[in-house]
């Protein structure tokens, strides 16, 4: 019997997949067979490179899509190249995200329009886009990050809280709508994750963060992946418009 | 078949239309069959019959049969 991880044959595109959980979400799926459309805003260079490397490592396709998740052209841009080069889609990633902290009072617009535009609006325009590719061939799956504080609101993260728990209700919503079309969608709810993102906080926000998780210890972004190919795979077939925390008991 | 035979099957079947029904004057949500459901289901067979993929824009504009003509034609689409 086949592993039900096994993802020989799949087309997955990973959105911020250049570093952190996206990194490793492209690394696990790539081993698990899947031939991996690699999307990024900075330095497509570094994706071209990424690619490049995993093609030569596995020989199978993989492919560097550099681009802007929250500009719908480019969105398009990119699902029609993939259409192009790879005929079909059955596994999105929709992880690239963007974390500006600030309190009550000091949101400015421009960090509004950025966080919302590449946190909700990004993964609104991929949703929509993979979901025509996806019913193409049957079916798929969705994974969209959101965090742990979209569940539970953390002090100075208004913004990026708002961001993630708007993901939660494109995801529910999404999963109603996609369901019929055998397209599950559903969502990982990380915790903290020890990530170039999570670096830059400050040594006590990163302090009290630790004393808040459960299990003592700071994620890996291994942690997230295993549970990003749990929802990916066929080991997850029944399950849809899910959050599932990866956050070791970690208390807001 | 022609282009336009091939856009009408689409559209009668994707639609699911009487046999007997004017397409080519049909125009989005003027028929109860082509409501956002059935739009969708319109948009998945043509991409299919064609092999091309619509952009969002297109999507929205695909609001009459000539419209869908006009928009396989910016594909490439033609006899």
């Amino acid at each position: 019997m086949a592993s039900l991880t096994d993802l020989s044959g799949k087309v997955v595109l990973v959105t911020g997949g250049r570093r952190g959980i996206g990194r490793a979400c492209v690394d696990l799926l790539a081993a698990q067979g899947a031939s991996v459309a690699i999307n990024g805003l900075h330095e497509p260079d570094v994706l071209a490179e990424m690619a490049a490397g995993l093609q030569e490592q596995y020989s199978r396709p993989f492919w560097a899509f550099p681009g802007d998740a929250a500009d719908p052209k480019a969105v398009t841009q990119l699902y029609q190249e993939l259409f192009k080069r790879a005929g079909r889609l059955d596994i999105l990633v929709a992880n690239a995200g963007v974390m500006e902290d600030a309190l009550v009072g000091m949101i400015t617009p421009k960090q509004s329009t950025h966080t919302l535009g590449v946190n909700v609006t990004g993964v609104i325009n991929h949703i929509q886009a993979a979901a025509r590719l996806m019913q193409r061939n049957g079916g798929g799956s969705i994974v969209a990050m959101t965090s742990i504080v979209g569940r539970f609101g953390n002090k100075g993260q208004i913004l990026y809280s708002a961001s993630k728990a708007a993901v939660i209700g494109a995801v529910l919503s999404a999963s109603k709508e996609l369901a019929g079309q055998n397209i599950r969608v559903n969502a990982v709810a990380p915790g903290f994750i020890d990530t170039d993102m999570t670096a830059s906080l400050p040594i006590a926000a990163r302090e009290k963060m630790m004393a808040a998780i459960g299990m003592k210890r700071i994620g890996h972004v291994d942690d997230v992946a295993r549970v990003v190919l749990f929802l990916a795979s066929d080991l997850s077939a029944y399950i849809t418009g899910q959050i599932l925390g990866v956050d070791g008991g970690m208390v807001l | 078949m022609s282009i336009h035979q091939r856009l009408k099957k689409i559209f009668q079947e994707a639609l699911e239309l009487p046999k007997e029904m004017e397409v080519e004057s049909l125009g989005y949500r003027i028929v109860p069959q082509w409501d956002s459901v059935g739009h969708m289901r319109l948009v998945a067979a043509l991409e299919s019959e064609f092999d091309i993929l619509l952009t969002t824009d297109e999507i929205l504009d695909l609001s009459t049969f000539k419209r869908g003509l006009e928009i396989l034609s910016s594909h490439g689409v033609v006899d």
